[in-house]
């Protein structure tokens, strides 16, 4: 049990690692894809174009087959695709066993089944600071017999890498680089011992708080880095002068 | 029994999102004397503008309400860092995708007395509490952030709920406001359990007959 626990941590900075290193987001969700064996995935960014126009020009990087991507488009299956539609009104994670389909939105399905894609699924609604939505969708292998252990397993794990994906987005889109991050006084001090060599643990005892808040402010401060571990989170703390150890 | 309702729902439940917006405005403007946006007998925020997850413990043909809370992921605009950043940085710039924040909490009493007379207002926070542990839990969620009044503190403990105080302030109703984080583990959903004597889930996704998944199998 712990041995898998070091695994997927393992797994998991790895494919944070490639995400960010990918050239594009392109590339960044087929290594998704590969690194945890899953049958696709697909991000899609909601876009509310301002002014009278009400263009809906999704930015979507998928790894779904180029004929069933054809297929979507020719068939204007973004207007029925149940994901879709409740994704992006959704907050919480959710599995695809949860949506219910509308009517027009079963023949989708059948085509869908018949380009051997996967029925199970689960998605990632996004939402950031300044009110994007954007959605990742997991969509399981045809012969996928343990989807909701591996739900249940890296959800955690694939909820986070859902906002570095995010992240990499925004910037290929906008070239939006996020302005220096604003950490707390704790978050600073957590990332100060950590460079100390302290675990977190330790840290609790020195800050006199609870074990769990310091995860906590360890998990917010990495996050805001964009780093796979608070290994490298330390590192960039101290290249952006926001600890001096 | 306690459900979600997400943006996509909000239509579907007209009659509980009424009577939610209505509590609060008791609850809030009324007995605590916060500061809070009143319309009418509602009080609505821009936040509720932002498709915010209410979770919301009702009658079983989901039109009689006896609590809620509201549930937004911190990685979005959150109230706790608008309202409290000042007075509480170190909770309020938390961010990251398993930490979520929860407000507005609260419970019916007269609702709750007439149909739950076992239930006392205690024991109601503590199964909403126990309820918000099982949805984060199921969610992925592992840390929730929240604003309190000082007297919760003993119903937290007597439930085995886990929080870690991070800040108390005064002047912002008749009562301190305290801000704190609470573990979501499975440790602590079984504590509560065992504390509160409840053996069963009391919180349940809701699952079509017909899914998406369902129907693409039935294609095969």
């Amino acid at each position: 049990m712990h041995d898998q626990q070091h695994d997927d941590e393992r797994l998991y900075e790895g494919i944070f690692q490639s995400i960010k290193n990918a050239a594009d987001v392109e590339q960044a969700v087929q290594k998704f894809r590969d690194g945890y064996g899953l049958g696709h995935v697909t991000y899609h960014l909601a876009q509310t174009v301002a002014g009278q126009l009400q263009i809906d020009a999704p930015y979507v990087r998928t790894t779904y087959p180029p004929t069933w991507v054809a297929r979507y488009l020719m068939k204007g299956y973004v207007h029925v695709d149940p994901v879709i539609k409740e994704g992006l009104l959704r907050s919480l994670p959710f599995d695809w066993s949860e949506i219910e389909p509308s009517e027009h939105a079963i023949a989708m399905l059948i085509d869908f089944q018949s380009h051997g894609l996967g029925a199970a699924g689960y998605s990632i609604p996004i939402l950031d600071k300044i009110g994007r939505r954007a959605l990742l969708s997991l969509n399981s292998k045809p012969d996928e017999a343990n989807w909701d252990e591996l739900v249940t397993r890296f959800r955690q794990d694939w909820i986070e890498l859902a906002h570095v994906l995010h992240k990499k987005a925004i910037f290929e889109q906008f070239g939006d680089d996020d302005p220096a991050p604003v950490l707390s006084p704790r978050e600073l001090e957590t990332l100060y011992w950590t460079a100390q060599g302290k675990d977190y643990k330790e840290i609790a005892m020195i800050m006199a708080i609870s074990e769990h808040t310091v995860r906590t402010y360890m998990r917010s401060a990495r996050f805001k880095l964009d780093c796979a571990n608070m290994s490298q989170a330390v590192a960039v703390a101290i290249k952006l002068r926001l600890i001096n150890p | 029994m306690f459900v979600t309702i997400q943006a996509h729902e909000y239509n579907k439940y007209p009659v509980l999102m009424e009577k939610m917006f209505k509590l609060r405005k008791r609850v809030f403007a009324d007995q605590l004397g916060w500061d809070v946006p009143v319309n009418g007998d509602c009080e609505r925020d821009e936040y509720d503008a932002l498709k915010p997850v209410y979770l919301v413990w009702c009658g079983p043909d989901r039109t009689t309400l006896y609590g809620m809370m509201r549930l937004m992921p911190t990685t979005g605009p959150t109230l706790l860092y608008d309202v409290f950043r000042r007075t509480f940085p170190d909770t309020a710039n938390l961010v990251a995708p398993g930490i979520w924040e929860g407000t507005r909490m609260c419970i019916d009493e007269q609702a709750i007395a007439a149909d739950h007379p076992d239930i006392d207002p205690g024991r109601a926070f503590s199964l909403m509490f126990l309820a918000l542990c099982e949805c984060a839990m199921e969610h992925g969620i592992h840390t929730m952030i929240s604003n309190y009044e000082p007297q919760m503190k003993r119903i937290y403990r007597r439930a085995g709920v886990e929080v870690n105080e991070l800040g108390r302030a005064d002047g912002y109703g008749k009562l301190p406001v305290c801000c704190g984080e609470f573990e979501v583990s499975q440790r602590v959903l079984e504590t509560m359990r065992s504390k509160l004597g409840v053996d069963m889930p009391l919180y349940r996704r809701t699952v079509p007959e017909r899914s998406v998944t369902a129907e693409i199998l039935r294609a095969a």
